[in-house]
């Protein structure tokens, strides 16, 4: 193989207090996430870097005294071009000169995952491969000779296991040794036959206008002949190309040479990895052990298939939220009449800890605050409006773990893609691909990590579109209310049990409804995303990786979304404890009445009356249950004096159909505040988060409308 | 984007939507829009390569395993990836 040994700008003696930077990157499912903490120690940073739009992950090292920062770039399979992971990827390649590139390879697929690797060689000078996934190819005692691929492609190559850590001392070495080298290694040439001297033609006009690059000349005029209009437009104004050259030159190919330029340029590639594979890989064992192709074989059967996967989902969700709140088993021991384990578990649960904690902290704030004789306001205001603010974000904070813990089990162990695989056809029919039941199902629970968990979902426009709908899926905290609401509605349970699956079924047509409204409407895609992906073989999680993938996204969560919910809770206090008379003293619920949060329910109520909710206090709940939905009960309970949910609910006076009125509303209107925060951290504009509750509450409202009209011509 | 390329009439070209679970396939030529052509030749099924059809059951999408890796494609994709069994 031809290697072009130029010697680039990059000699340099290494110096103690220089920052070296590496970046990682390679196809899907290589395991690079594992890899990526194995180097760093599981520490992550985000920063922007040049021409890229979004933030990157980075991690730091020091190894032999050398001090790294180690890039997290996206898994892409062509480095260029597709959905948004292969761009990200694209801008950082163009914008950025990282010292060394290490690409990871999964060395039980090399034909296809050496595929990034040759093309970033073709493109970059310093590029080091990883071979990752060491242990699965000795299990299956398969051996790849990696010193005559190091000889072939001139670089070096690193056998490693991110699983068992082996391998991982060894690459730091290598790392190293690269960066303080002064040898340097050039780019990769492969010779593409009768395109060459086009590709000469349009190498010869870049160097011309752009002399001094970080990339290959030769790699650019293969890109802008493999490349799709947006690339070619991308490409010429970065290294100031004349537009008119470069089409004359595709145009002159396509009359001579009479092919398809990419495929011919994607082949030749490919080819020349199986050459350089060839007689190189030895294999004496079975390819996939026969339990993962039984397992593949359930996944993938249509019917069986979809349900063997939600049973998997509904399992796994239903740990978690029995560790977070005891929710549901603490409900149906209820209902078994075993009120004691149905306490103890409640009281156990994540969530009660929390409160209970907070409880205490509060009461002891409020005694050691009037010990210094602050005014009872204050007190009120830094006990409920700061203290329980602040209560509310950490409440959610073991909850949104838990389901990142969940997700990322599922990413890694290759259980998504099979689950992914298993709903697609249903789900493209509303414009969403499988990956968004994921979402959908922990939306069920709750929706603030519904929303969180979209950041699993590939491409940009589906993953808003599942944010935006997702909180239309009644969670957890509702169906308290729609419970208490059926039972002061009827005695009867199947009455009750039919009122509640009335109310999800109703959430779950709108939410598909949205789901295809915003995916046709707002992105203008025809139809949902036509599935082409990976199986990655089964694995055994890292542990690590979870840990690290969860506390990641956790603290996104609470810096991003905390703040802002800490603020929305101290303005809440302010409405439900102020009035214009002043201050409300919590002691006395009776004076609730007037409060700013009550003028607005009464000023609310001619609005609200042709719905059937013709009570103010109905309306300043549901005022409450913006904050929270479980929150509608206990204001419910505070303003009526009834410890009893359900007798609460049958005090403020309204009739049945009335109350059952006030559950769609309440089970539509608008999802809580910790919910809407998060879609603003994820979605990133205030403007579609508003747009979205603007339409929740009308649709809401007009749901609940008809409901009512068909309910008076009923019996 | 059309592929330009010569399909030759032979009478065992079929899409690959319709190669049965267990077969052998040769990938004859990829047809569809520019971008999604792309992407399949990114994922590895480019003409000439030969790939191993692990189930194809009239609604789903097709499982292949091709150069080392399994694929789900669509089958919507499927009907554009013309392949000759072997």
């Amino acid at each position: 193989m031809n290697l072009n040994s130029k010697v680039s700008d990059y000699n340099e003696i290494p110096k103690r207090d220089k920052v070296y930077t590496i970046a990682l990157t390679g196809n899907p499912n290589v395991g690079k996430s594992a890899l990526f903490n194995s180097l760093t120690g599981g520490e992550v940073f985000v920063a922007n870097w040049p021409g890229v739009t979004v933030e990157l992950k980075y991690g730091k090292l020091i190894h032999h005294g050398i001090n790294i920062q180690v890039v997290d770039l996206p898994g892409s399979y062509s480095l260029v071009m597709g959905d948004e992971a292969e761009k990200t990827v694209r801008d950082y390649l163009l914008n950025n000169k990282p010292d060394l590139y290490v690409i990871i390879t999964d060395i039980t697929a090399l034909e296809r995952t050496l595929y990034p690797a040759i093309k970033l060689m073709e493109a970059y000078p310093h590029v080091i491969i990883v071979m990752n996934m060491a242990d699965i190819a000795r299990r299956r005692a398969l051996h790849v000779d990696k010193d005559a691929l190091e000889n072939e492609l001139n670089t070096f190559i690193i056998e490693t296991s991110a699983l068992t850590g082996e391998g991982i001392g060894v690459l730091l070495d290598r790392i190293v040794e690269y960066l303080i080298s002064k040898r340097r290694r050039g780019f990769l040439k492969i010779d593409y036959g009768p395109l060459e001297p086009y590709i000469h033609k349009l190498e010869q006009h870049i160097k011309e206008r752009s002399p001094d690059l970080h990339l290959s000349h030769r790699w650019i005029a293969l890109e802008l002949l493999e490349g799709d209009e947006e690339l070619k437009a991308i490409l010429i104004e970065k290294f100031h190309l004349d537009k008119a050259f470069v089409s004359s030159v595709i145009e002159e190919v396509k009359e001579h040479l009479r092919i398809d330029i990419p495929l011919y340029i994607i082949q030749t590639r490919y080819n020349f990895i199986t050459n350089i594979l060839k007689g190189r890989i030895i294999e004496t064992k079975l390819i996939r052990p026969t339990w993962m192709i039984k397992l593949d074989n359930i996944f993938l059967k249509p019917i069986v298939g979809p349900i063997f996967s939600l049973i998997i989902l509904f399992l796994s969700f239903l740990c978690i939220f029995i560790i977070n709140t005891g929710f549901p088993l603490n409900v149906i021991f209820h209902n078994l009449g075993l009120h004691e384990p149905a306490n103890l578990i409640e009281s156990y649960s994540l969530v009660e800890l929390v409160s209970l904690l907070f409880g205490q902290l509060s009461t002891y704030t409020s005694n050691l605050l009037s010990a210094l004789g602050i005014p009872d306001p204050y007190i009120s205001f830094i006990t409920d409006g700061v203290l329980g603010g602040i209560g509310a974000v950490l409440s959610f904070l073991p909850l949104v773990f838990l389901v990142f813990v969940l997700s990322a089990f599922l990413q890694d162990t290759g259980l998504y893609t099979r689950i992914a695989v298993s709903f697609h056809n249903f789900l493209k029919r509303y414009g969403l691909s499988g990956k968004s039941i994921y979402p959908i199902v922990v939306g069920f629970g709750c929706n603030v990590p519904a929303v969180l968990s979209t950041r699993a979902l590939d491409d940009d426009r589906e993953r808003i579109t599942v944010a935006l709908a997702v909180p239309f899926i009644p969670c957890q905290a509702r169906l308290v209310v729609m419970l208490a609401i059926a039972a002061a509605i009827s005695r009867d349970p199947i009455a009750q049990a039919a009122i509640i699956t009335s109310l999800y079924i109703v959430s779950i047509i709108i939410y598909l409804i949205t789901s295809k409204i915003l995916t046709k409407g707002l992105f203008k895609m025809k139809s949902g995303p036509e599935l082409l992906l990976e199986l990655p073989p089964y694995h055994i999680p890292h542990i690590r990786v979870l840990w690290w993938y969860s506390k990641f996204n956790t603290m996104a969560f609470l810096k991003k979304a905390g703040t802002i919910i800490l603020l929305l809770s101290m303005l809440i206090w302010i409405l439900l404890h102020t009035g214009p008379h002043g201050y409300i003293p919590v002691e006395e619920p009776k004076l609730i009445s007037d409060s700013f949060a009550a003028i607005l329910g009464k000023f609310l109520l001619p609005l609200m009356a042709p719905i059937g909710i013709a009570d103010w206090r109905a309306i300043l709940s549901l005022e409450i249950g913006f904050i929270a939905k479980e929150a509608i009960i206990s204001t419910l309970v505070t303003i009526t004096g009834f410890d009893d949910p359900v007798k609460a609910f049958n005090a403020i006076g309204l009739s049945s159909a009335q109350l059952y009125l006030l559950a769609i509303f309440m089970t539509i209107y608008t999802p809580c505040l910790a919910t809407i925060v998060s879609m603003k951290s994820e979605v990133g504009k205030w403007k579609l988060v508003l747009i979205i509750i603007g339409y929740q509450l009308l649709l809401a409202y007009l749901i609940t409308l008809i409901v009512s009209i068909i309910l008076m011509f009923l019996p | 984007m059309v592929t330009e390329m010569y399909v030759p009439a032979r009478p065992n070209v079929i899409p690959l939507s319709q190669a049965p679970t267990g077969s052998k396939v040769r990938v004859i030529n990829v047809v569809g829009g520019k971008y999604r052509v792309q992407k399949i030749f990114d994922m590895g099924l480019t003409p000439g390569v030969e790939a191993f059809v692990r189930q194809n059951i009239y609604y789903g999408p097709v499982i292949v395993d091709v150069r080392g890796v399994t694929i789900a494609v669509g089958r919507g994709i499927a009907e554009g990836i013309l392949v000759e069994i072997i």
